[in-house]
């Protein structure tokens, strides 16, 4: 058999790995191994073993996912979620949805200090949900806005899984992150846009809440000002050039622990749940990091992702179906698998086809930096969809009253915006890459 | 993803999975404390570089053995909890007791590979012992980096072979 029938079959079988349960990561190493062997031989594979695993942990732009992390964990017991939606709420609570709004904004807001969605949906809920309880808030909408709006924390920068696609796709991440603001701010106000629309379709989810003084506005908007000072200190560092990301995580982490600290969240159970969440999250992220090493190692032996892309290319589709195709492909996917899982797993045969096409003209840095952001928002969506929609879990476990269905079903219009959105950015990249032209770009 | 459901372990073991559990958790806080004690040695890095026009010598060494490190420790944890992923789609409606078999093949599989990887990691240590490989500005000798690695896998090849055993009693009742 040749290098890249091997590669093949060992990605079925890789698949039918997944289907019966075992751990990604290591079906991963599993296939990677197998074939390691078959193409190169044990011997190889062996010494591999030797070194491969502390070369893959002490890669030094990998160490800004455990900071992004433990930075997301300092955040969550900060009490700034609260400090935002109140922020929010003071502001827009009186319009119709207003409440909901509040929500939407607060976890805007609070992904720009966390990377993560989860984290996001998670500790917004705690927060909102009462709150929107007791204003008459029907609890399907109320889970649903706040499992959409937590995808926000991938969104908006910082983001772990863009730290990712930067490092498989060799892009730099500043230029990510700047890439990733504006498409993230529009999913903000696209989320509020349909909240509008319920509000208006069927008041009785979503009634007007009570109006605010301006002093009152003011005053709630003060207590945000870590959250935006944090924010423009790492993601203003990092573009700047200031600092690496690295330096810029570790930055955040500092002051989010300072905030967690001075609210009294930082007691002893607070900090060991700091700990856990982020030594689980980093175990969990790493071993899938190492399997994909071991799988992408043994599939650049084969060259099968070269060849297919060639095979692609040499197809001459229209580009823009090409795309469509892969978003088609990620949302499949996404309805099975998390959203770190199917980068590691796609994108090193999805990147090589997508800088094979003629995109507009885009020069090649820019089509990366654009594929990154669509994959991004595409990902995401599979954290709202059935079955296994992970930010509606855990907002339904908050909101035991609600079932399930229900918050599915009110999550819909949601998506509906998520895939206007993405659409728009397929046909006009210039919303992503217009910041790269500005004077000051 | 980037994200837990469950992050701590709330269950009650006795014996050695008591063991294990104090061993797991020993480690995350050791991770969560190397990943501060980094967010803290950059600040100080930044901090001299702004001010005294100087870096910390070898702050990008440090990284990232401490990244190594805190991965490492962290890596049984994450298995402790249940949180490595699996793709459940196909078998969320199969028999608990199908599922606990094909669990027990998986903790199988994770658990050789755990204590493979432990042992080649060892080798590759003693290789780099005696090669006497060091890092460059501050000559942190490279088999350091790999003393919390092999601990690391060890216990996620213990933790997995528990996991084994508690999914065949299940598949046992």
């Amino acid at each position: 058999m040749t290098g890249i029938e091997w590669g093949a079959l060992m990605f079925g079988a890789l698949l039918l790995m997944l289907a019966v349960r075992i751990h990604i990561g290591i079906a991963m190493m599993l296939a990677g191994s197998i074939g390691y062997v078959m193409v190169a031989g044990v011997g190889p594979l062996m010494s591999y073993f030797k070194t491969g695993a502390y070369a893959r942990f002490s890669v030094y732009d990998l160490s800004v996912v455990p900071l992004f992390l433990l930075m997301g964990q300092f955040a969550t017991h900060g009490g700034l979620s609260k400090a935002l939606f109140q922020a929010g709420n003071a502001f827009i609570g009186h319009w119709r949805g207003g409440m909901a709004m509040a929500g939407v904004t607060a976890c805007a807001g609070f992904g720009a200090i966390c990377g993560s969605s989860l984290a996001t949906a998670a500790t917004m809920g705690q927060v909102a949900l009462p709150e929107m309880k007791a204003h008459n808030y029907s609890g399907r909408f109320a889970t649903a806005t706040l499992a959409a709006g937590g995808t926000l924390g991938i969104l908006i920068p910082p983001s772990v899984p863009l730290v990712i696609y930067a490092i498989l796709a060799e892009q730099n991440i500043a230029k990510l992150f700047l890439a990733a603001f504006v498409p993230g701010i529009i999913a903000a106000i696209g989320y509020m846009g349909v909240i509008s629309i319920v509000a208006r379709v069927s008041p009785k989810d979503a009634p007007a809440g009570q109006r605010h003084s301006w002093g009152e506005r003011l005053g709630a908007l003060l207590q945000t000002w870590p959250v935006l000072l944090i924010f423009l200190v790492v993601i203003g560092g990092i573009y700047g050039g200031l600092f690496t990301p690295t330096e810029a995580a570790a930055i955040g982490c500092v002051a989010t622990a300072f905030v967690a600290f001075r609210s009294g969240g930082l007691n002893k159970k607070g900090f060991l749940d700091c700990m856990y969440g982020t030594a689980g999250a980093t175990g969990m992220i790493f071993l899938i990091l190492l399997g994909a090493d071991i799988l992408n190692v043994f599939l650049a032996l084969t060259q099968m992702n070269t060849e297919l892309a060639k095979w692609v290319i040499g197809l001459q589709l229209p580009p823009l179906l090409v795309i469509f195709l892969i978003i088609f492909i990620y949302l499949v996917l996404g309805c099975i698998m998390d959203s770190l899982s199917m980068i590691l797993l796609t994108i090193p045969i999805f990147f090589p086809i997508v800088m094979g096409l003629d995109i507009g003209g885009l020069g090649a840095e820019h089509k990366a930096i654009w594929f990154g952001i669509i994959v991004l928002m595409v990902v995401e969506i599979g954290l709202i969809t059935p079955p296994v929609g992970m930010n509606v879990f855990i907002i339904s476990s908050m909101a035991k009253d609600v079932p399930m269905r229900e918050t599915f079903k009110f999550v819909m219009p949601f998506l509906a915006s998520d895939l206007m959105r993405i659409a728009v950015i397929v046909f006009f990249p210039s919303v992503v890459l217009f910041v790269f032209n500005l004077p000051w770009g | 993803m980037a994200d837990l459901l469950i992050t701590e372990s709330t269950e009650r073991y006795t014996g050695y999975g008591l063991f294990l559990d104090r061993c797991c958790k020993v480690m995350a806080v050791l991770a969560g404390m190397v990943l501060t004690l980094m967010a803290f040695m950059s600040l100080w890095s930044i901090g001299g570089r702004a001010v005294f026009d100087k870096a910390l010598v070898g702050d990008y060494e440090l990284v990232q053995i401490m990244t190594a490190t805190a991965v490492a420790l962290a890596l049984p944890y994450a298995n402790w909890i249940g949180a490595h992923v699996i793709v459940d789609f196909f078998t969320a409606k199969a028999p608990v007791k199908a599922n606990a078999m094909l669990d027990a093949v998986a903790y199988l599989v994770m658990g050789l590979f755990s204590f493979l990887l432990a042992w080649r990691l060892l080798l590759g240590l003693l290789d780099l012992r005696v090669n006497m490989d060091a890092s460059m500005l501050l000559s942190i000798p490279t088999w350091w980096g790999y003393l919390p690695l092999i601990p690391g896998f060890v216990l996620l090849g213990l933790t997995s072979l528990y996991k084994l055993q508690a999914n065949l009693r299940k598949v046992a009742l």
